[in-house]
């Protein structure tokens, strides 16, 4: 009975497992094999297998390219972390219809495209747009954020900020009010019990959003083309003009498996703190 | 205190708001040019979406993959839900690892990966799909999947299988028993996954992007080809009906399957379902 149920579920579980195979599984493997071809605008792809398509990342323009997008990334996870703190803790505490109408709009965006939201901005930053008509308007100079780092900065901060939100809320909706009733029974000022208890409790949440904000704000491309352009290209940016203007797949390729690397690097890092972590809370 | 963090919350949402209110107000700006303040308010970029065949195009092939996708990523990723949470499976937690994973993946990275599968097809076996919309409902599967099995997971976790079992042992085989009992008490996980599969694919742009081509053009990558050029209060007003789409979308999964209040009481165990379960990298 259990042996052909288990068999059942497998069937059921194929279909699913198979499209991750092949379309995610092989695309990636091929995308590694595509690497190792020598760089270049060259078709049909041949020669190899060698590794200059990677070499050839370390020179100009990829390095300070990878280190605008890190430091990127970096700013927009403290960013949403500070700003969205304090919102997950008020939603936390709300109740009721004020709690729906909060979910409604941090869910919202999400539900929006991303490239409807970035053009948002550019309507809001632009010299001849929101920002920059109010200035006009009370006969102050015009100022345009367009094509600035800190246009993709405040962007990216809005478009991750809802996922932290969630992950910080979903940490603090789990802490045992007792707990809270505990510290403040044993003496502790309001003060203490937020920064010994609470704050504490919130980090594998914490963990979780950051590592998504972290890895989606690398691999975001349309906030940093629509907002930054040129004055702030982005890794991924580099990806796309590789296959697209200078038709050298071998080095889209490589950057590719870079970023992806990176990436699961990050993640990776992130399961291991949140499983250590609980594994000292819970002492098994 | 309280009054600290309702400021805070409030500075949040008006960041939220900003960018789809902007678009709503120059969708509705009587002339081409954006003023402060608007001299009046007028429809006529709606009207004048008829004369915009990429914008319109990219609707209608949004509209299909995304029917595609929701569809296909229901017929897989049903039975891999009730295999995760009825299945008694060893190393359920590995599965359901590999089937989430695609959410954690770069979207251009996996766009070129697609494009590059596509050509070595095209190779091999002479099968061209560059210019149809298989490489774009692939690549859409993928990352609608993830959506279904989470939520008709959580669904299916927090009913009591002693119900099947009951039915069951009153007599009802094991079709009977799911397409009478399982499926229809998990009816507001399918449903808020349906809403979700639906509505990532139609906004999805980063993976689409490399694959869209001529007809396949989706609207997230015709709106971005058309904002990247010039201004045009013609992309904000698809923009904005998109934007309606959306707060619909989530009203709609609220009242149906309720996921956006499950969290309200503390008490109730389990994920809530749908789209306000975007907790990421579970």
């Amino acid at each position: 009975m259990d042996r052909s149920r288990r068999r059942v579920a497998g069937l059921l579980l194929l279909p699913a497992l198979l499209v991750v195979a092949v379309v995610a599984a092989v695309p990636i493997g091929l995308l590694f094999r595509v690497a190792l071809y020598p760089p270049g605008p060259v078709a049909p792809l041949s020669g190899g297998p060698e590794l200059d398509s990677f070499a050839g990342l370390l020179s100009a323009p990829y390095p300070s390219v990878a280190l605008r997008t890190l430091r990127l990334s970096l700013l927009t996870t403290l960013l949403v972390t500070f700003l969205g703190f304090p919102v997950a803790l008020f939603l936390s505490r709300s109740r009721g219809l004020s709690r729906r109408i909060q979910t409604l709009l941090i869910v919202s965006p999400l539900l929006m495209s991303v490239v409807v939201r970035a053009y948002g901005w550019m309507l809001v930053l632009g010299r001849q747009g929101f920002v920059g008509e109010t200035l006009a308007a009370l006969s102050l100079p015009r100022v345009g954020l367009l094509h600035t780092e800190a246009a993709v900065l405040l962007a990216l901060t809005e478009s991750f900020l809802p996922f932290m939100i969630l992950a910080l809320a979903a940490s603090l909706d789990r802490i045992d009010p007792d707990l809270l009733a505990a510290a403040r029974g044993l003496g502790a000022s309001s003060a203490r019990t937020f920064f010994a208890v609470v704050v504490p409790l919130t980090l594998p949440g914490f963990v979780a959003g950051a590592s998504f904000v972290l890895v989606g704000s690398l691999s975001a491309y349309a906030v940093p083309a629509l907002l930054g352009g040129s004055a702030a290209r982005t890794f991924v940016m580099e990806i796309y003009e590789l296959v697209t203007i200078s038709f050298d797949w071998p080095t889209a390729a490589a950057a590719s498996i870079v970023l992806l690397l990176f990436a699961s690097a990050l993640l990776g890092g992130a399961a291991l703190l949140s499983r250590r972590r609980s594994a000292r809370t819970f002492g098994t | 205190m309280r009054i600290a963090l309702g400021a805070a919350a409030a500075v949040a949402y008006a960041v939220l708001l900003l960018a789809p209110l902007a678009v709503i107000v120059y969708s509705v700006s009587p002339g081409a040019a954006l003023e402060i303040p608007p001299s009046g308010v007028s429809l006529r970029w709606y009207a004048g979406l008829a004369d915009q065949p990429r914008l319109i195009s990219g609707l209608f092939t949004s509209l299909l993959l995304g029917t595609i996708a929701t569809g296909a990523a229901l017929v897989t990723g049903i039975p891999a839900a009730l295999a995760l949470t009825r299945g008694s499976l060893p190393g359920r937690e590995a599965f359901l690892a590999v089937l989430l994973s695609p959410l954690s993946l770069p979207g251009l990275v996996l766009g070129l990966g697609v494009l590059t599968s596509a050509a070595v097809l095209a190779n091999a076996t002479g099968i061209r799909t560059a210019g149809t919309l298989l490489p774009l409902v692939a690549a859409h599967l993928l990352i609608t999947i993830p959506w279904v099995v989470r939520s008709v997971a959580a669904s299916l976790e927090s009913t009591d299988p002693a119900l099947e079992d009951q039915a069951r042992s009153l007599g009802a085989g094991p079709f009977a028993t799911l397409f009478l009992v399982t499926l229809p008490t998990a009816r507001a996980g399918i449903v808020a996954g349906a809403v979700s599969a639906f509505v990532i694919s139609f906004g999805n742009f980063a993976l689409s992007l490399l694959l869209a081509s001529g007809r396949t053009v989706t609207l997230p990558v015709a709106i971005y080809e058309t904002v990247d050029r010039y201004q045009d209060p013609t992309v904000a007003a698809v923009s904005t009906l998109t934007i309606a789409a959306a707060v619909g979308a989530a009203v709609l999964t609220d009242r149906i399957s309720g996921p956006l209040k499950a969290r309200d009481s503390s008490s109730r165990s389990g994920q809530p379902a749908g789209p306000a379960a975007a907790e990421p990298n579970r």
